[in-house]
């Protein structure tokens, strides 16, 4: 549900990758503050996401390339969204240390997406809280591709202090291949800026973002037939559209002000605590006349607050806790006639804790973690003559367990667990979901490890609505 | 160091609380409320409540349909602001066979402002003879086949009419782009534009080619069965009347379908009309002399249809005061009158998109 809200600020497949976590985490379920790994680090950098802190972040140069397969399937969607969405890529990541000049993290990736009886939408991104949907007549395949490129570069600029930047790129090509024949263009550019200070076991940081998003999806027929599409204010009114060629237009930024304060004493504990002040607008243009026209706009209002802790008891246990508090408040309007048309809150508050415990002479370490979350939702829809106020509490249940075979070969086995009472951004209640994860890690060698996983998950809600889904993994990581 | 990085802080807090602020007013918070009476004597105030009535609300978002109470009254709220033609009607309580209808244009539904209004409701008066359904968009397919297009006309009066010199009009002309098709381009009250010209044999006044009541003719651009060329298409082998270029050395004629013939003789195609948008006007042929334009009282009826609610009406307010929505071309579906009696001169209210051609009613 968090997650899902958090695909507000734009976090496409680059970012989503960019800070991705660990295969070993990734193996156990993503588990995090409950066991000791690098990408579970309480710092600035792979908690807080600063850049800055990337200088301090790495010792030993990584190269991971990580070919993929995910596809995922069910009726358990948004209104207007494809039945199966398949995406197939790799992500290929280095990390240099370079001494004085810092550390440097490049990114790539090229990434194909198939969306299989993909009802009606035009648009890349079926739902994010907008009251705008531009849609056609028919369900067809819609097929996106194109890569994504990034780098991330930390540096000591003076005595305690570090430096960071980072940027991304994105372009995606989209084609649906049915009427209306759409033909979509994305392209997608972040940028962040970051300082971070130590003081001995304390370090505190702070950065700025910027993100830009454009799509523009032109429609016309092969056949030369007229177009007919919808633009949607609401949900339950419409515009028909009948044209030779349509366009559309969304144009989407943001800006994002964190902050990040960390503690580690290098023995025992380790604290972080992030926050994340966001502001960002969607407008939603469509040539009126041959002049583009804003017909609507939203403005989306985010914080989020993450406060993490991490206390080794001794070799063999690791405590952790998690809490945090994220708000999104947002509305959409009728540019045109200057009118209010949706308007929403969602706050979620979460606590939660975890543990691992290493057995058999540590060959054996099993995790758990656990979190509630309140979730409270307000959301008025003026325009369709709707309005609701939910409270919802979502359960996630976390296990991990990974079992060293043989010196060189551990086999890694993860579970998730979530309830929720109500999801109100896809409707259905008593949500129940069920993911499992297996994985590997053969280190062929000192300098190369091989880490291939395999992912399943189903969700499932009370209506008999489900989506299940199936990832294949396969990592290699070089280092030296 | 510090002192800078709270400077810093400071000054993105301060640089951020500069939010936007949402609209002060919401859409959808607007109250319609709608009376339909019908009158049977001369005072309209103290009309009798029309139950049951169809109130058909057409606006950028469509078309939307309801129903009066037994009170004659429709309250609707949560209606998006915009502006609304309305059109109430009804069979007269008793009288199954006899429309009554009301139209409001241009309501402007906005939010926060509650709109009371009434429609009183009348009998249609028609000329008897007026058209009843345009097929133009084709059927489905990908071949760009259109040439099974009809056009079906209903004698929806109690008399026989006759058919005799009636024309039929195809009007696109715009005099080299410096006028409008089915304006008055001269201001000397006649129709301007025709395209295409076809009248029905002999002359207005003759009763050789009788119409009769509540009977529906479907004029064939070609009277042929079309799903020999494409299954989709309509079979129009038996069309009752074909339009037929006889100076044209291709156009198929069907001989056991009479004709309607050609009475511009600089054009030699046949009655081929725009898929999407054009104006269709029928005249009595009192006037014969095309020309110099179609005298306003002579015409029977007119139609004007576009693809689009944003589409510039062309067509003379006298004529008809809206247009019609038209389908997707080869889409196969057609336009059609709601009611096929009911002629109020406002083709945004009276026609309606069909989901498929229904030649002579069928």
């Amino acid at each position: 549900m968090k997650q899902l809200i958090l695909s507000l600020i734009f976090a496409l497949i680059t970012n989503q990758v960019f800070y991705s976590q660990d295969y070993k985490l990734q193996s156990l379920g993503g588990l995090s503050y409950s066991v000791e790994n690098i990408s579970s680090n309480l710092d600035i950098y792979h908690f807080g996401k600063n850049p800055a802190w990337l200088a301090n972040s790495y010792e030993n140069d990584i190269l991971d390339i990580a070919p993929y397969y995910n596809d995922e399937w069910g009726n358990y969607s948004y209104k207007f969204a494809p039945f199966s969405t398949r995406n197939t890529g790799s992500d290929f990541i280095a990390i240099y240390n370079l001494g004085d000049a810092g550390t440097f993290k490049g990114f790539s990736n090229y990434n194909y997406q198939t969306r299989k009886e993909n009802y009606r939408a035009l648009t890349y991104e079926s739902y994010n809280g907008e009251a705008y949907f531009f849609t056609d007549t028919t369900t067809g395949t819609t097929n996106y591709s194109g890569p994504s490129i990034g780098f991330s570069h930390g540096i000591r600029i003076y005595q305690n202090l570090f430096l960071g930047l980072e940027g991304n790129y994105q372009i995606l090509d989209g084609l649906k291949n049915v009427y209306s024949y759409a033909i979509s263009l994305l392209r997608n550019v972040n940028s962040k800026v970051g300082l971070a200070y130590k003081i001995q076991a304390f370090s505190a940081g702070i950065d700025y973002s910027f993100n830009s998003f454009q799509e523009r999806i032109e429609a016309s027929d092969v056949n030369l037939l007229s177009i007919q599409t919808y633009l949607w204010r609401g949900e339950t009114n419409r515009i028909e559209l009948r044209e030779q060629q349509q366009e559309f237009k969304i144009i989407k930024n943001s800006n994002s002000l964190g902050l990040q304060f960390a503690y580690n004493n290098n023995l025992n504990t380790s604290l972080g605590f992030a926050a994340k002040y966001s502001t960002s607008n969607t407008s939603f243009i469509y040539p009126i006349t041959n002049i583009e026209t804003e017909d609507g706009y939203s403005n989306f209002e985010e914080i989020d607050m993450k406060l993490q802790g991490k206390y080794k008891f001794d070799d063999q246990i690791l405590l952790g806790f998690s809490s945090g508090y994220f708000q999104n408040s947002s509305w959409t309007q009728n540019s045109i006639k200057n009118l209010l048309i949706w308007e929403w809150n969602y706050s979620d508050i979460h606590l939660g804790f975890g543990s691992s415990y290493k057995l058999f002479n540590n060959n054996l370490l099993t995790a758990f973690e656990y979190e509630i979350h309140s979730i409270e939702t307000d959301s008025s829809k003026y325009i369709d003559g709707k309005s609701s106020s939910l409270s919802n509490f979502l359960h996630k249940l976390k296990l991990g367990f990974d079992y060293n075979l043989i010196e060189e070969t551990s086999i890694l086995f993860g579970y998730n667990f979530l309830y929720g009472n109500h999801d109100f951004t896809k409707g259905g209640s008593d949500l129940v979901a069920h993911k499992f994860t297996f994985g590997t890690i053969y280190h062929y060698s000192s300098e190369i490890i091989f880490a291939p996983e395999i992912e399943y998950a189903s969700y499932k809600t009370n209506d008999n609505r489900y989506k299940n889904s199936l990832g294949l993994f396969f990592n290699m990581r070089f280092l030296q | 160091m510090m002192r800078k990085l709270l400077l810093i802080l400071i000054f993105g807090i301060t640089f951020w609380s500069c939010t936007e602020n949402p609209p002060s007013q919401v859409d959808g918070e607007t109250d319609l409320t709608i009376y339909a009476i019908w009158d049977t004597t001369s005072s309209k105030t103290d009309g009798i409540p029309l139950a049951n009535a169809k109130v058909i609300l057409t606006s950028e978002y469509g078309v939307k349909i309801y129903y009066t109470n037994s009170e004659g009254m429709l309250h609707l709220t949560h209606l998006p602001s915009s502006t609304y033609q309305i059109s109430a009607r009804a069979n007269i309580p008793n009288q199954p066979n006899r429309m009554i209808v009301g139209n409001l244009k241009n309501v402007e539904i906005v939010s926060g402002n509650p709109v009371a209004d009434t429609i009183f409701t009348e009998l249609v008066s028609s000329t008897g003879i007026s058209i009843n359904e345009i097929y133009a968009g084709g059927p489905i397919n990908n071949i760009f086949f259109f040439y099974d297009q009809y056009i079906e006309i209903v004698n929806s009066s109690d008399s026989i009419k006759y058919l005799d010199g009636i024309q039929i009009y195809r009007v696109s002309g715009t005099n080299d782009g410096t006028a409008d098709p089915g304006t008055d381009w001269g201001e000397d009250g006649d129709i301007d534009g025709v395209t295409y010209a076809f009248k029905f044999p002999g002359n207005f006044g003759e009763k050789n080619y009788p119409f009769y009541p509540r009977e529906f003719l479907v004029l064939a651009q070609t009277a042929y069965n079309h799903q020999n060329s494409v299954p989709t298409a309509v079979d129009l082998s038996h069309a009752d009347w074909e339009f037929y270029n006889q100076l044209s050395a291709s156009d198929f004629d069907n001989p056991n379908v009479p004709n309607l013939s050609n009475i511009r003789l600089d054009r030699t195609t046949d009655f081929f009309i725009n898929l999407t948008s054009d104006i269709v006007i029928m005249v009595n042929g009192k006037d014969a002399f095309w020309e110099d334009g179609m005298d306003i009282e002579t015409i029977l009826d007119g139609v004007e249809y576009q693809s689009s609610s944003n589409s510039t009406k062309t067509l003379d307010d006298r004529i008809d005061k809206g247009f019609a929505f038209s389908p997707s071309k080869y889409s196969g579906k057609s336009m059609q009158r709601r009611e096929a009696s009911v002629d109020t001169d406002d083709a945004t209210l009276d026609w309606e998109i069909i989901d498929a051609a229904s030649p002579g009613g069928m």
